[in-house]
């Protein structure tokens, strides 16, 4: 019993110290992954909505984010959906810019874990190159892209959301 | 001293114990994910060899492994935490690795190994030339996959270093940036090492 005690105090107690140099760190390092991650969706923004130099941000009802591009003179230059998909490494957070008509621009990768081979594939540029010029009616009528079918299927998502 | 050399040549982790494969494999594309690869595994090795050697002791054999892999993964985490936030690219560029640094078998190898059993001096010795080879050697298959594979050398961190460029005769072998590209360097290098080494008795 005490033997047992024992490890479990040991064990605790290295959790317990484990956790406060996480935080530590954490605490130390947000505000700076924070203010990459805004630089960063800030070059992503510009690329997927060429022209626009002030981007909006936006809710819609169901939740979803997206982005206004306006340009000199009030002039609307597109959207930017911000999107979510279920990779085999975990969740993979993506930008979709669109047209005024919709019609989708570019797809860019903000975050990632997969591993190499098809799942990287997948969210490799070239991949993600077949995605422009489609819109919701092609995603809807193409079923599935074989080539990425979880990103495929996150950017049919945040189209319908942006439709509603 | 013998400590730290024995890492870099005698029982180099990569060519002779053949441990910490994966990453050498997976990142080794380019010559500064090596250099970036390297420092991460070798900030997480020597914290976590001095804190064993320091705790070690203390730690009853029933939990051995699971606190030892608690405290890995701890400093594979602040790891992680600081390369995001000062070298987004670097982040990037070797993606899960860093993370996984937490189950590395080089690292958790030498808790269990050396690290309990010797004193906090020796321990980071032994840390810092066993992380010294494991950064020799991944930086060696990096520069013969990216020189062979882009006739090139990135050494450009943050913006500081360079990119040489080597003019070819003829196309690189884009084979060599492919994962048989990384088994048939890894295993020529380790022949090469192990002769080397054999020859020197």
């Amino acid at each position: 019993m005490k033997r047992t005690l024992t490890m479990v105090i040991v064990l605790l107690l290295a959790c317990a110290a484990s956790f406060f140099l996480l935080m530590l760190a954490d605490r130390h390092t947000r505000p700076r992954i924070k203010a990459a991650g805004e630089m960063e969706k800030n070059v992503e923004l510009k690329a997927l909505c060429p022209g626009a130099e002030v981007f909006t941000r936006r809710t819609n009802k169901t939740g979803s984010v997206y982005y206004r591009g306006v340009g000199g003179e009030d002039l609307l230059y597109g959207y930017v959906l911000e999107g979510t998909a279920e990779g085999w490494g975990g969740e993979i957070r993506f930008l979709v810019g669109l047209d005024v008509n919709r019609v989708i621009r570019g797809v860019r990768i903000l975050n990632e874990s997969e591993i190499q081979g098809p799942g990287k594939m997948a969210v490799e540029p070239e991949a993600l190159a077949r995605f422009e010029g489609k819109d919701l009616k092609s995603f809807r009528a193409a079923g599935a892209f074989a080539a990425s079918p979880a990103v495929a299927e996150g950017i049919k998502n945040a189209l319908s959301d942006f439709e509603r | 001293m013998k400590e730290f050399v024995k890492g870099l040549f005698r029982e180099n982790p990569v060519f002779v114990l053949m441990l910490g494969l994966c990453p050498v494999l997976a990142v080794s594309v380019r010559a500064v994910n090596a250099v970036g690869m390297g420092a991460a595994l070798t900030f997480v090795l020597v914290c976590s060899n001095v804190v064993v050697a320091i705790a070690g002791k203390f730690v009853p054999p029933g939990v051995r492994t699971p606190v030892f892999i608690v405290i890995i993964s701890t400093f594979a985490g602040v790891a992680d935490l600081f390369i995001k936030a000062f070298a987004p690219p670097l982040d990037r560029a070797l993606g899960i690795f860093i993370p996984l640094l937490a189950v590395n078998c080089i690292i958790l190898g030498r808790a269990e190994a050396f690290a309990v059993k010797n004193n906090v001096w020796r321990s980071f010795l032994d840390a810092a030339g066993m992380g010294a080879g494991f950064t020799l050697a991944l930086l060696l298959v990096s520069c013969v996959r990216e020189l062979l594979g882009s006739a090139a050398l990135t050494f450009k961190i943050l913006g500081y270093g360079k990119v040489f460029h080597f003019p070819f005769p003829a196309d690189p072998a884009a084979v060599m940036l492919l994962p048989p590209g990384a088994f048939l360097v890894l295993g020529l290098l380790a022949a090469f090492f192990n002769i080397f080494r054999a020859r020197k008795g």
